[in-house]
């Protein structure tokens, strides 16, 4: 995939503004703070990691945001996990200690005969999970740590250490998507332009905005076949009576 | 022009005919003052009227190259070089303007980048802006007095380095070598270094109003 390397970015910027290296660092600091901003809800880019489950509990990425998936493979596809606020992080209760059916009760009469049919009995998905961020873990029901070892978690990165080269050599290099280029540059100029100045440009903040609304364009992923697909979901083959 | 034919002029003025051994001023003093008020001129020229014209870099005859400076270990972490000669002072540090690794001892290219005194700890912790001593896969610099400091040892990976400085360094200059300067500033220089030696009387207030014509 073709991607740009931010320090190529920075550099081309000082080259349009003639400005020496000396200016380099402050631009720099500037793209990572617009990739990282990107990155929460404009870059439609999220990692998916394989992670193992240790004492029912897994480690975060180092880069984690937010999730955006979290479950267990079946086969080619993902059985997803919902999240539970009612896990305990420091339980080792036995699977069966499930949260939300304590009023299950069959239909007796007072003679204490049974008349049929079960109450109470609600629905509780014992696919859940609950992340701790004071521990920087997540933390597994124990009923899916019983089956498996480890989960799928596809997640929002702040996208600061996105690319290949980084990964592999540890080169400290940055990318960014070629769409967000033109949304890079202009952020920088608008930010350095307020620099001293008591006024900010209006001109060159309506210019980020603008270029950050055609980056945003640009990069998303909706077709008009996904929303066909959509409305299509609604509608199923049905016996006519 | 050259720096022995640009005293000589001076000294025959300031003697009012052909210089005497005996003189009041050496050829040398001259000299250090000729190369001190090019120094001046240039730093002027590239502020006031370079910048002003959006040329943020200066001109060719501004730069001197220095080679094979050595790069030694310090205080067991980092590493430094020491400057060969103290630039013209220019903001953001661009008196040094540029440190980049000796192609001829390492395979490297990019110059390095500066960071002002304590930049260093405000940005060592945000990663992947600084990783390793470098900034972005750059390796970073900040001048400390007469030195060159790297945040990281770096002089085994780099130990020679190539630094050009925004000056007219005298050491640098025989008396037969060409005076990098610009044409135009010969006559400049001449009566800059005249008055300082008192033979240009400061200009006087023609106009007896009190206010004192600088």
């Amino acid at each position: 995939m073709n991607l740009y390397n931010i320090d190529t970015v920075v550099k081309g910027e000082l080259l349009r503004h003639k400005l020496s290296i000396h200016h380099y660092i402050q631009r720099a600091y500037l793209a990572l703070r617009f990739l990282r901003s990107i990155n929460f809800d404009s870059a439609y880019y999220t990692k998916t990691v394989t992670l193992s489950i240790t004492a029912n509990k897994v480690t975060l990425p180092v880069d984690f945001v937010g999730v955006v998936r979290l479950g267990i493979k079946n086969g080619q596809f993902l059985t997803r996990l919902e999240p539970d606020a009612n896990l305990l992080s420091n339980t080792d209760a036995a699977a069966e200690d499930v949260d939300g059916v304590g009023f299950w009760y069959p239909n007796i009469n007072k003679y204490g005969q049974n008349l049929g049919g079960y109450f109470g009995y609600s629905h509780v998905s014992q696919n859940s999970y609950k992340i701790l961020f004071e521990e920087n873990k997540i933390l597994i029901n124990n009923e899916v740590t019983a089956d498996e070892t480890e989960i799928v978690l596809q997640y929002i990165t702040d996208g600061l250490n996105v690319g290949v080269p980084y990964e592999e050599s540890q080169d400290l290099a940055v990318y960014i998507h070629p769409y967000a280029f033109d949304a890079l540059v202009a952020y920088m100029d608008w930010k350095i332009s307020s620099e001293g100045n008591r006024f900010v440009s209006r001109e060159l903040k309506q210019e980020y905005y603008n270029e950050l609304r055609k980056y945003r364009a640009r990069i998303n992923p909706t077709t008009a076949n996904m929303i066909k697909r959509s409305l299509r979901k609604s509608y199923h083959a049905a016996p006519k009576n | 022009m050259t720096i022995g034919i640009l005293a000589e002029r001076i000294h025959r003025i300031y003697s009012g005919g052909i210089p005497s051994l005996d003189g009041g001023i050496k050829m040398a003093d001259i000299k250090h003052l000729v190369i001190d008020n090019i120094n001046s001129l240039l730093k002027v020229e590239m502020i006031s009227l370079n910048k002003q014209e959006g040329d943020n870099y200066p001109t060719n005859l501004m730069i001197a190259t220095y080679e094979d400076i050595d790069v030694v270990a310090f205080n067991t972490v980092q590493s430094r070089a020491e400057l060969p000669a103290i630039p013209v002072s220019l903001p953001l540090g661009m008196g040094v303007w540029s440190v980049a690794p000796d192609t001829q001892t390492t395979t490297a290219h990019d110059v390095f980048v500066p960071l002002q005194t304590s930049q260093w700890s405000l940005i060592k912790d945000f990663s992947p802006l600084v990783g390793s001593g470098k900034v972005l896969g750059n390796y970073v610099y900040t001048l400390d007095g007469k030195y060159i400091t790297f945040p990281t040892d770096i002089h085994v990976a780099m130990p020679k380095i190539v630094i050009k400085l925004v000056i007219l360094d005298i050491s640098t200059l025989g008396d037969f070598d060409l005076l990098p300067m610009p044409a135009d500033y010969s006559d400049q220089v001449i009566k800059n270094v005249l008055s300082i030696l008192g033979v240009v009387p400061p200009v006087e207030d023609v106009i007896n109003d009190g206010n004192t014509q600088k």
